[in-house]
C-alpha cells in the first residue's frame, strides 16, 4: 500500500499507476498517482525492495 | 434495532429538494431527492440525463438551481457537504467518546499556526529561507557547485578532456563535439552533473522533508483564500508545488482541478510564473550571494503569478471554485522515507535530463557548425538589448527555447565571467523564469488543454517575458534601485 504525503489517503500500487498512462514521462518516472487527490508519490525503488526483502530473509 | 435517519438540509435546500422533486415525471433507479439533490450540486452525468428524461420540465429545474445558487455566497455541493458533515457531526458527538491526547497537543498547536494567515504566512517564509534559500541555494547550488564546477570539472575533467580530444582527434568538428566550448562533455555532462545535479538533489532532499511532516495539506488550507482571487482554490496548491519539481507533470495533475477556468488558470500560471526544480535552484544559486537581488526576483514572480492570476480570472467566465479537505496529522518526518523519496526523485529527473542535456549540446554543437546559431543569436541580439542586457545573454535565452534550466545554467557561466551587473542578473533571471519552461511541457499542454489554448497560452508567454523583463529593468533604473 501506498501513503499519499497530500492527503493521507492509502491506496493500493495498480491505482497509483493507472492515472499516469498518458503521461509522455511516465516511461522514466518512478512515481504513483494518488486517486483521490492526484499528487505524485515516489515508489520504493528496486533497491531498496530488495534490501528490505534480503534483510527480512536474514532475520527469519 | 435499527431507524431511518430523519435528516434535513437546510430550508432552501429542503424547499428547492421538494420544488425540483415535483418536476421528474420520469421513473428513475435511484430516490428523487438523491437525483435533486445531485442536480443542484451541478453534477454533469445528471444534468444530462434529466435533459433528456425530462425535455419539457428542464428549463424550470435550471431555473431552480440558479435561484438558490444567488442565495449563497459558496457553491451548492460545498453547502449541501456543510449541511451533511454538521449532521454526521451531532451522530457522531452521541456516540464517539473522546479523550485528550496530551501528547498531541504540540502537533495540534503546530497545526494551527501553520493555517492561521497571521502566523502561517511567517512559518512559510521561514521554510522557504531555510528550506530554499539556506539549504537549496547556498549549500546546494553554492557550497557543493563550486566544488564540482571548479574542483573536479574545472581543474581535472574538462583540462583532461580537452587534452586528451586535441592530442587524440584530429579533427576540429569532432574535437568540438566532445570538448571545448560547447561540448558533449564540457557542457552538457557539466551542466547535468556539476550544476544541477547537486541544486535539485538539495531541493528534493528540503521537499520530501517538507511533504513527510504533512505541511502541504497545511498550505493548500494557508493560500486558498489568496488563491480564490485568482479563480483558484487550495485543491491548485497540488500541481502548483509539484511544479516547482517538474512544471510538465505539474500541468497533467491540473486535470484534477474542479472547472475548466482552473485548470486553464493553473496550466497558464505553471508555465508562466512557476519554475522547476533545476531552474529555481540555479536562480537561488546565482542570486544567493546577493540577497537584494534574491529579493527583487521573488517578489517580482509573486506579483507576476498574482497579477497574471487575478486578470485572467477576470477575463474568463466560469464556475467559482470550492475547496474542502480532510487535513492529515503534522508528523516528524521520518529519514528512511527522505531518502527514499529524494533518491527516487534524483533517480527519475537524472534520466529524464541527462539525455535531453545531450542532445542540446548536440543541437547546439550543429547550429554553430552550420552558422544557424550565430545568425539566430545575431537575430536575438536587438531583443536583449532592449530589455538592458548585453549582447552575450542572447546566447542563454537560446539555450533557455530548449528548456528554461539549461539557459538558466547558461547564466551560470555568464555571472561566473563577470558579464552581468546584479541588475542585469536580476532581469535576465525574471524573465528567463517566464519562458514556457520546455519542450515536453509544451506538449502536455497540447495534450491537456489542446492544441488551440496551448498555442494561445505560449503565444502569449513569449512577448509578455520580454515585455515584463523590459518593465522590470526600466523599474529598477527609475528607481535607482541598488542590488
Amino acid at each position: 500500500m501506498i501513503k499519499c504525503g497530500f492527503c493521507g489517503h492509502e491506496f493500493d500500487e495498480k491505482d497509483g499507476v493507472a492515472a499516469c498512462g498518458c503521461c509522455p514521462l511516465h516511461i522514466t518516472c518512478d512515481k504513483s498517482k494518488c486517486p483521490k487527490c492526484g499528487f505524485e508519490i515516489s515508489k520504493e525503488p528496486a533497491i531498496i525492495k530488495f534490501i528490505k526483502r534480503k534483510w527480512s530473509e536474514y532475520n527469519d | 434495532m435499527s431507524g431511518r435517519l430523519n435528516f434535513k438540509y437546510d430550508t432552501i435546500i429542503e424547499d428547492a429538494v421538494r420544488e425540483i422533486d415535483e418536476l421528474l415525471i420520469s421513473e428513475y433507479s435511484i430516490s428523487k431527492k438523491s437525483i435533486s439533490l445531485l442536480v443542484l450540486q451541478r453534477d454533469k452525468d445528471m444534468i444530462d440525463k434529466i435533459k433528456k428524461d425530462e425535455e419539457n420540465n428542464f428549463s424550470k429545474i435550471i431555473s431552480i438551481v440558479e435561484t438558490v445558487e444567488r442565495q449563497y455566497d459558496k457553491p451548492l455541493n460545498y453547502v449541501i457537504s456543510l449541511n451533511r458533515q454538521k449532521k454526521i457531526g451531532e451522530i457522531s458527538d452521541k456516540y464517539i467518546i473522546r479523550t485528550e491526547k496530551k501528547e498531541n497537543s504540540i502537533s495540534d498547536f503546530l497545526s494551527g499556526i501553520t493555517m492561521n494567515i497571521t502566523t502561517g504566512i511567517p512559518v512559510l517564509l521561514l521554510v522557504l529561507y531555510f528550506g530554499l534559500y539556506q539549504f537549496v541555494g547556498k549549500f546546494g547550488g553554492g557550497t557543493i557547485v563550486d566544488f564540482l564546477e571548479n574542483d573536479i570539472f574545472g581543474k581535472h575533467i574538462n583540462p583532461l578532456v580537452n587534452g586528451l580530444v586535441s592530442t587524440y582527434i584530429p579533427w576540429n568538428w569532432l574535437q568540438e563535439l566532445i570538448a571545448k566550448d560547447y561540448g558533449i562533455i564540457t557542457l552538457g555532462i557539466r551542466y547535468a552533473i556539476a550544476l544541477i545535479l547537486p541544486i535539485v538533489g538539495t531541493f528534493f532532499i528540503a521537499f520530501s522533508i517538507i511533504e513527510d511532516s504533512g505541511y502541504l495539506p497545511r498550505l493548500a488550507m494557508l493560500v486558498d483564500r489568496i488563491f480564490k482571487k485568482i479563480g483558484l482554490s487550495g485543491r491548485a496548491v497540488i500541481p502548483m508545488t509539484l511544479g516547482f519539481g517538474c512544471v510538465t507533470m505539474a500541468t497533467m495533475v491540473s486535470r484534477t482541478l474542479e472547472t475548466r477556468r482552473e485548470k486553464i488558470i493553473a496550466t497558464l500560471l505553471l508555465a508562466l510564473a512557476i519554475p522547476c526544480s533545476a531552474q529555481l535552484g540555479v536562480i537561488m544559486a546565482l542570486l544567493s550571494g546577493q540577497p537584494r537581488a534574491l529579493l527583487v526576483w521573488m517578489t517580482f514572480m509573486v506579483s507576476i503569478f498574482l497579477f497574471v492570476g487575478f486578470l485572467t480570472a477576470r477575463l474568463m467566465p466560469g464556475d467559482k471554485p470550492s475547496f474542502y479537505m480532510e487535513v492529515p496529522p503534522l508528523r516528524w518526518p521520518k529519514i528512511s522515507n527522505v531518502l527514499v523519496k529524494t533518491y527516487t526523485r534524483i533517480h527519475w529527473y537524472f534520466i529524464e535530463i541527462l539525455p535531453l542535456f545531450i542532445f542540446a549540446s548536440v543541437m547546439i554543437w550543429f547550429g554553430n557548425l552550420s552558422g544557424l546559431f550565430p545568425f539566430i543569436i545575431n537575430l536575438m541580439k536587438p531583443f536583449v538589448n532592449l530589455i538592458g542586457l548585453p549582447d552575450e545573454t542572447a546566447k542563454a535565452f537560446l539555450f533557455g527555447f530548449f528548456r528554461r534550466d539549461y539557459g538558466a545554467a547558461g547564466l551560470y557561466d555568464l555571472q561566473k565571467s563577470g558579464l552581468l551587473s546584479p541588475r542585469q542578473l536580476v532581469v535576465t533571471a525574471s524573465t528567463l523564469t517566464l519562458f514556457v519552461p520546455c519542450i515536453a511541457q509544451f506538449s502536455m499542454m497540447i495534450k491537456e488543454r489542446g492544441a488551440k489554448s496551448a498555442v494561445a497560452m505560449a503565444a502569449f508567454i513569449f512577448p509578455f517575458a520580454f515585455l515584463a523583463g523590459y518593465a522590470l529593468n526600466k523599474i529598477l533604473i527609475v528607481f535607482g534601485v541598488m542590488l
